[in-house]
């Protein structure tokens, strides 16, 4: 079976609402995701800003291109692309940022990490950290935020994923992303350190 | 916050961010009148959703570019440099690990790519310049510059020395060095800083993570010129200047005049150098910062004086305070002053002052308020201290101030023939005139005719109004700078 048909599948038992399919397919896609980002810059990286939704598409294309799955098939691809996007970029802040302290950050001692701070803190951290906690205060809304800018898909997209009315994931939405800015903003002044 | 109010807010926000901008007010005012918490929260939201969704677009793409850009460079070939792994990364940008592929040398080296958003022309533009200079050092105690290019995209890089070591300061802690070991490394670094200067490149970024020690114990200086290759000063770029300050130096190690744009000379590295003295000695660094934004840095580093080291240590180590109080505090001090004219006048000066202490020799600096603190002295010990103390001391300053003219100005020198009414200031003033001079001089010989221009004006700037002698030598300094800042502003107009 390849790759292509075996995701095929798992988007299928996933619409159907087997919940087991979703860490399946997780598994699968993450290396995947990975590959393909680390690969797509090596040739087409000229300049212009990449965007998550690029790379999303391109894995897309890519993995599912022989098997044509149905609309459905592809919008919970999206959503679940969105969400590993996610995971590998916050796992990749956390890890430069552990690597900025020394990479052994319980031995640098506590006066060294105002310096690191002062060099970049990471807003990819600061994102993520809020979308956690609009999780915790309303799910819905986190998870239709992280399609959106994870994955770049459209509120009907999401709204065939999710089965509820478009209206309402733009409602949604545009709580979300202003919950999601703010927390943001919050987090563009410096920090307290010291 | 419960259910149904985070409901009612979320209802709220909707249907003000549909109503024209002019009536959200009052409909927020009535929605949420008597819940102040309710009102902040909506109008929070309507603030984020002004501003868009930019800021976490750029945030995420920010991090894809940054993922994108290491696993890019790793195992890619730069030139005869293939890159092994990431091995820092700074506000300048990634330090690779790499060797050469082309098999000459099995010598490996370290790759400094620049971060993306630099100013790339200006950047390569200079480093042709500096690279002439910095590839000749041979210093035990500075790393090598080896090489630079541009990699396929533009980026440029600087290939330099690889030295596998430790921050001078964690080398310290780690061997549990005594005090007067770590001077004696750190009279290393001095010699290699002042090797520097006498080629007139000055440092600018000296702190612990850029002198690291190696397996042999031997201190080496990384990164000389390289801040200079990066970054413009002094060009009206106001943004440029905050950034350098409060971001990407290190603001526990630079100077006053440093984190407020202007220029920079070797003053700042006696200054950046006194404050790694400080940490070697304390452990501690010389200023605690409650936030890093530039005004507090600005506030902190030019107005706050760092404490004694011998406080610092008072602390938790009697036995360190009582080493450190007196010659050391002093000499640390006096290379940390606020004002470049009143810190050593070079780095060797400041080493010569360890190397006294070391030897149990009188050290040159004194005390900062050195009449203050002793009037505060006399008052605190009224009853104990007689008239015969108030008069040695007193004789004290008379003589120091005697002995350290014949010092800074023995016969011969160029300003042998000054009055003598030339004190320590004026001295040091005169002697920095000339080291001014000399600056401008090689900047002139590179057609650099702005720092050039720069040099001979703050030379100029250095000859005291008040010194009125018709003085010979002094009058071929004043003609010398003249003719320089005519030759520099000549050269400005042809190049534009």
């Amino acid at each position: 079976m390849s790759e292509g048909q075996s995701i095929t599948m798992l988007l299928r038992d996933l619409a159907a609402g087997n919940k087991g399919a979703l860490d399946r397919l997780m598994a699968l896609l993450y290396p995947e995701l990975q590959r393909l980002a680390r690969g797509y810059m090596r040739n087409e990286r000229t300049g212009h800003t990449l965007q998550p939704t690029a790379l999303v598409h391109e894995a897309y294309a890519r993995l599912l291109q022989q098997d044509q799955p149905e609309y459905n098939s592809r919008a919970h691809f999206m959503g679940v692309a969105a969400h590993i996007m996610r995971q590998i970029l916050i796992d990749h802040a956390r890890a430069s940022n552990a690597e900025k302290r020394g990479g052994k950050a319980a031995k640098v001692p506590f006066d060294e990490v105002a310096e690191v701070v002062a060099e970049r803190p990471s807003a990819m951290i600061a994102i993520d950290d809020a979308l956690q906690e609009l999780a915790r205060r309303d799910p819905l809304k986190a998870q239709l935020v992280e399609m959106r800018f994870f994955g770049g898909m459209t509120a009907e997209d999401s709204a065939e994923v999710l089965k509820i009315p478009v209206v309402q994931v733009r409602r949604h939405l545009r709580v979300g992303q202003a919950w999601l800015q703010r927390a943001l903003d919050g987090t563009s002044e410096p920090e307290k350190k010291n | 916050m419960p259910h149904e109010k985070w409901d009612s807010i979320q209802e709220i926000f909707l249907e003000a961010a549909d109503l024209h901008p002019s009536e959200r007010a009052v409909f927020v005012d009535r929605m949420c009148s008597g819940d102040p918490e309710a009102r902040m929260e909506v109008e929070s939201l309507l603030r984020a959703d002004a501003t868009g969704e930019s800021a976490v677009c750029a945030a995420i793409e920010s991090e894809i570019a940054s993922m994108l850009d290491e696993s890019l460079l790793v195992g890619v070939r730069l030139g005869p440099y293939q890159l092994l792994k990431e091995i820092g990364r700074g506000g300048m940008g990634a330090v690779y690990l790499a060797e050469r592929a082309d098999g000459q040398f099995q010598k490996q080296v370290a790759v400094k790519m620049v971060r993306p958003g630099l100013d790339t022309e200006f950047i390569l533009a200079r480093f042709r310049r500096e690279r002439q200079v910095l590839g000749r050092f041979d210093h035990p105690n500075i790393g090598k510059l080896l090489d630079g290019g541009t990699a396929a995209n533009g980026t440029p890089y600087i290939v330099m020395e690889y030295i596998d070591g430790d921050w001078i300061t964690r080398y310290c802690k780690s061997k549990a060095l005594g005090v007067e070991e770590r001077l004696r490394l750190f009279l290393r670094v001095c010699s290699a800083v002042h090797y520097a200067h006498l080629q007139f490149v000055v440092h600018r970024d000296l702190k612990p993570g850029n002198i690291l020690v190696d397996s042999k114990g031997e201190p080496k200086l990384l990164d000389f010129g390289i801040c200079k290759l990066l970054y413009r000063d002094q060009d009206g770029d106001q943004n440029n200047t905050v950034t350098i300050g409060a971001g990407l130096l290190t603001p526990q190690y630079a100077c006053p005049e440093q984190v407020r744009g202007e220029p920079v000379t070797i003053a700042s590295d006696v200054y950046s150098l006194g404050a790694v003295c400080y940490e070697l000695m304390t452990g501690a660094r010389p200023h605690i910062f409650s936030e890093l934004t530039p005004q507090v840095v600005e506030q902190v580093v030019c107005m706050q004086d760092a404490i004694a080291p011998s406080e610092v240590a008072r602390q938790d180590n009697a036995k360190l305070a009582a080493r450190l109080r007196g010659d050391l505090d002093t000499i640390i001090l006096h290379a940390m002053r606020k004002e470049p004219a009143k810190r050593y006048e070079t780095v060797e000066r400041f080493a010569d002052d360890i190397r006294k202490h070391l030897a149990d020799e009188p050290i040159t600096a004194r005390p900062d308020h050195f009449v203050y603190r002793s009037r505060k002295f006399l008052r605190r010990n009224r009853l104990a201290v007689g008239v015969g103390l108030a008069l040695l001391i007193a004789f004290a300053a008379g003589l120091f101030s005697n002995e350290l003219r014949h010092r800074l100005v023995p016969g011969g020198t160029r300003w042998a023939s000054l009055p003598l009414t030339t004190d320590h200031q004026l001295a040091s003033q005169l002697q920095r005139v000339e080291l001014l001079v000399v600056l401008g001089d090689s900047y002139a010989r590179e057609h650099d005719w702005k720092d050039a221009l720069l040099a001979y004006q703050q030379a100029q700037a250095q000859i005291p109004n008040n010194l009125t002698t018709d003085d010979p030598a002094l009058q071929a300094w004043r003609d010398r700078i003249s003719t320089g800042i005519a030759l520099a502003q000549q050269g400005m107009n042809e190049k534009k």
